[in-house]
């Protein structure tokens, strides 16, 4: 049977052009160009913001005085370079390493549950780290006895697993359906904050404001191991993610179409969640709660890339290392001499630009 | 490739919604799958695919199709399920790349990228690739997805119900689109629909489904009829062949009780 000509009934049919493909391949090679170049602007501007990050504080110190502590501490005064080093570079960075984290695990949640809200504040976790903050602050125990220093972020890095498991052993009764997991999520949400209230209401009111300072979510207390350990969990997860790279692409086109393609969509679903776990509860378990970022960042990035896993996890990072970091030096300014919390701040900044994005945003994604 | 389907059967909890279905699909046909809603068309596709854990056969030239690995049996097989219009922030280009997984790394090969490009200019989609797939309309993102189906040269389709949403012309073009490519690629189609002129104008031969068994099969003069029809969907039709020696279905009413009421 000869297949009859279609030539006027397809609407896609054009006079045939010798060198289409030629073509084609350059618009190909322009989508990416468009993206890397994105990505390289987004990461200058990283630079840029934690060179004004570092460059402002309540202490004073000049433009000069900062460069010279920078590159020849040495020459510095001792007051200088303990204001760079110990105090304004880790906090600079750990901003960097945290916003990056958020936005990585935002992506990631977003994109295996396919749902525009998943992120680590709106499943719980950053709930259950803050209870676990919580517990440690008011009854001084935590998981690692003797954990000194680290008792606070420990116990809620151990809680935000904690929630992660849970939200993970929930999703399997039924299936690792996304609805089963967004739901258990919201429900350990919900949980954690009334623990958290009932330990509030018991707290002695040292431990209180303690709680709700934790609450705010604050860089104030970074340090360079803070900021080793944030930066290493980071690059050991981004390479795993980039590993299913087109798996998780294909997983936005909806379950049934990714597994026509042939991927395991249950055992990848549990098998970044699982990984994006171990990230959330490392960023949020030094800071306390800065979620929102990890629900805005992954929005700006697939408005600026689109969902292509290998542009869109390593912007979504920056974008999140892009707010905090922002959110950092303004955390400075707005009262001068004190360090406003940074939760707050990202928030009030953040919500505003997020809904002009969703409001003026023409695509429709989900 | 020749598929055979040789006594499938499959049930949830106990109840049953495949019974002993056998089909068999040749290289370069088109074979219409109809039947009522609920007479396990989609459960079909699924188990032959292997989706669902089904009793029975599927063979491929002879050899279980079971004994394929998972990579290689998505790449010879390739199933458009029936789900909502995609809304995803990706090109046409990158959607129609996704077909190839399989060969993917993070740095895209020349060969897939050339792969993609020849795939998407000979289904006219070329123009379309740094679209965003939110920019088209229901039709043209259909042909992406069938596009993205036929990236990496598979010899069984199993489409399931790809017309559905589509008006009267884009079902034209989207049926003349794959009666074209499966008899030039020489593939083994099988596609899930519920017009049934549209299905005898267009396949080679029809399978009829209804409550999980095939209760007729092979050329559309030979399995339409006025009887059948009554029976698998309970409504009187009058069906005539054509001059082009094609059948013709004119539903004229439901034999439900609640209709003849209203």
């Amino acid at each position: 049977m000869n297949p009859p000509d279609t030539s006027s009934a397809l609407p896609f049919d054009r006079p045939v052009d010798p060198d289409g493909s030629e073509r084609a391949r350059s618009l190909y090679r322009s989508i990416v160009a468009h993206r890397t170049r994105t990505l390289l602007l987004l990461a200058a501007a990283c630079v840029l913001t934690t060179i004004i990050d570092i460059s402002v504080g309540p202490s004073g110190l000049t433009l000069g005085e900062i460069v010279e502590a920078l590159f020849a501490p040495a020459d510095a005064s001792p007051a200088a370079q303990v204001i760079l080093w110990d105090l304004r570079l880790p906090t600079a960075l750990l901003a960097l390493a945290v916003g990056a984290a958020l936005g990585i695990a935002g992506a990631e949640m977003q994109t295996i549950l396919a749902n525009p809200l998943a992120s680590p504040y709106t499943l719980g976790v950053s709930a259950g780290a803050g209870f676990g903050a919580a517990l440690a602050i008011v009854l001084g125990v935590g998981v690692l006895p003797f954990a000194g220093e680290y008792l606070v972020p420990v116990n809620a890095f151990a809680f935000a697993l904690l929630t992660c498991l849970a939200i993970y052993f929930l999703g399997t009764i039924r299936g690792v359906s996304s609805e089963t997991m967004i739901l258990a999520g919201i429900a350990l949400l919900f949980l954690f904050h009334s623990l958290l209230a009932f330990l509030q209401y018991l707290a002695s009111e040292e431990a209180l404001q303690a709680i709700v300072f934790w609450l705010f979510g604050s860089l104030a207390k970074a340090t360079w191991p803070k900021v080793g350990m944030v930066a290493a969990v980071v690059a050991v997860v981004l390479p795993l993610l980039l590993r299913d790279c087109w798996k998780l692409t294909a997983l936005k086109l909806g379950d049934e179409r990714a597994r026509s393609l042939g991927v395991h969509v249950e055992r990848l679903r549990l098998r970044v969640f699982l990984t994006v776990s171990v990230l959330t509860a490392a960023a949020v378990c030094f800071v306390g709660t800065i979620g929102f970022v990890g629900l805005i960042a992954p929005h700006i990035a697939r408005m600026l890339v689109g969902e292509d896993q290998r542009h869109f996890l390593p912007v979504a990072a920056l974008c999140g290392a892009l707010i905090l970091s922002t959110a950092s030096t303004a955390s400075k300014l707005v009262i001068p001499g004190a360090l406003f919390p940074i939760g707050i701040l990202t928030s009030l900044m953040g919500i505003p630009f997020f809904l002009y994005l969703v409001i003026r945003g023409r695509r429709r994604y989900w | 490739m020749t598929l055979d389907v040789r006594n499938l059967a499959f049930g949830y909890n106990g109840s049953a919604v495949l019974r002993d279905v056998g089909l068999t699909l040749r290289p370069g046909r088109m074979a219409a799958l109809v039947g009522p809603n609920g007479a396990g068309k989609t459960t079909l596709l699924r188990c032959i695919l292997g989706l669902e854990e089904a009793k029975g056969e599927v063979l491929l030239d002879g050899r279980p199709l079971r004994g394929l690995a998972g990579p290689e049996r998505s790449r010879v097989i390739r199933y458009l399920p029936q789900t909502a219009p995609a809304r995803a922030a990706l090109t046409v280009f990158e959607t129609v790349l996704l077909g190839r997984l399989h060969s993917l790394a993070l740095r895209v090969g020349e060969s897939d990228l050339q792969a993609t490009l020849a795939i998407l200019e000979e289904m006219g989609l070329d123009e379309f690739g740094s679209r965003y797939l939110d920019e088209l309309s229901g039709g043209e993102r259909q042909m992406v997805f069938v596009t993205q189906a036929l990236a990496e040269e598979p010899r069984v389709l199993l489409l399931d119900e790809p017309i559905s949403n589509l008006d009267l012309q884009n079902q034209l073009d989207m049926l003349e689109t794959i009666r074209r490519v499966t008899s030039e690629r020489r593939i083994a189609t099988l596609l899930a629909m519920h017009d049934l002129n549209l299905a005898a104008k267009f396949a080679d031969e029809m399978v009829v489904l209804q409550s999980g068994s095939v209760r007729a099969a092979g050329a559309p003069a030979e399995v339409l009829n006025a009887e059948m029809i009554r029976e698998v969907y309970g409504v009187v039709a009058d069906v005539r062949l054509a001059d082009d020696g094609l059948p013709t279905v004119t539903p004229l009413r439901s034999l439900r009780r609640r209709s003849q009421a209203a």
